[in-house]
């Protein structure tokens, strides 16, 4: 009797071959890959507005979760969190928010959207007295 | 006999000499897998947002008063720095570069690291109506580089107003000056600040 441990064939007497040996090592790629998603990836929710925001340096600090979102799109197309508005609108709105504790505004422009769309925004928000303002970019490669 | 010996083992656990194979089929398993997987690669996103802060330092509703005699003392120096829709930038009207060479040049202009307590100059960043916002936030991270200015960003046409945002800065809070800036087409008063009236 041959050794089967010295002619690869431990397995051989064991069991026979059938056809889902075959996608064992898809199925582990495939297993791979989705750990990799859910781990790598990050949710976000769906926005009403199609933004590409600007990239910014790579140094940055995360951006917090929570304050309203003013959305900009590359139109001027303006809302605040999932209604669209106008500019006075948002800033009406948001000096309804000032309380005893300080409103942060994160302003998330288009990278195409242009300064005279976004900066009077701001200008009025600070003028109502809204002063905390992050302008939400992408963090650089 | 020999059925009898049967009967007496536990249902479902038949063993004939060999193992029995299972007579699941992957398929499902697989199928649900894929499902996950295209879910997750759809839905998730690698962008790591980053906040850009522009808050103004002032708060409406401060009253204006009369500079002290303390006040008074330093004469401000106050830049203005254009960013033109063609990626020009210009400090008070001349040329100084595009927004990967600019701030090198605004360093020769301010007073650098070892300032200290000096007052710093003021930098009015005007961008024109058609900059994009992508330059105007690769103008703010090469600003951030350059030290000792206190840099306010103002909307289009109103170098004289209040600035619409602000860029951070650990310095202190310079004075107020009342000297309007030599460049200003229109004469002022007051200092285009974040003083709120």
């Amino acid at each position: 009797m041959s050794d089967p441990l010295a002619n690869g064939d431990f397995f051989a007497s064991e069991r026979r071959p059938d056809r889902n040996d075959r996608l064992i090592p898809m199925i582990n790629i495939v297993f791979l890959l989705l750990t990799f998603f859910m781990i790598a990836g990050t949710f976000h929710a769906a926005e009403l507005l199609d933004i590409e925001p600007p990239e910014a340096s790579a140094s940055g600090a995360d951006l917090p979760d929570e304050g309203p979102v003013v959305l900009i799109a590359r139109d001027g197309t303006m809302a605040l969190g999932d209604r669209k508005m106008g500019m006075d609108e948002i800033v009406a709105v948001l000096g309804g928010k000032i309380g005893d504790e300080p409103v942060e505004v994160r302003v998330k422009a288009d990278r195409a959207a242009r300064v005279k769309m976004v900066l009077p925004l701001l200008k009025k928000m600070a003028d109502a007295g809204i002063i905390h303002v992050q302008l939400v970019a992408v963090r650089g490669k | 006999m020999r059925s009898g010996a049967r009967t007496s083992r536990p249902a479902g656990f038949v063993l004939e000499g060999k193992r029995r194979r299972s007579a699941l089929s992957m398929a499902p398993l697989i199928d649900f897998t894929f499902i996950l997987l295209i879910f997750f690669m759809v839905v998730t996103q690698f962008d790591r947002f980053t906040p850009v802060d522009v808050s103004v330092r002032k708060s409406p509703g401060r009253v204006a008063t009369p500079p002290s005699a303390q006040e008074r003392k330093p004469r401000r120096e106050i830049l203005h720095l254009v960013i033109h829709e063609n990626g020009d930038f210009l400090l008070n009207g001349e040329r100084i570069g595009d927004v990967t060479t600019f701030a090198a040049a605004l360093a020769r202009h301010g007073p650098g690291k070892d300032a200290g307590t000096q007052e710093r100059p003021l930098l009015l960043v005007e961008p024109r109506e058609n900059v994009s916002v992508q330059l105007l936030i690769d103008a703010l991270g090469a600003l951030r580089n350059v030290p000792g200015f206190a840099v306010r960003i103002v909307a289009p046409g109103t170098a004289g107003e209040r600035p619409a945002a602000e860029l951070p800065s650990d310095g202190p809070e310079p004075a107020p000056t009342r000297t309007p800036p030599p460049f200003m087409t229109t004469p002022r008063t007051t200092e285009p600040s974040g003083g709120r009236p």
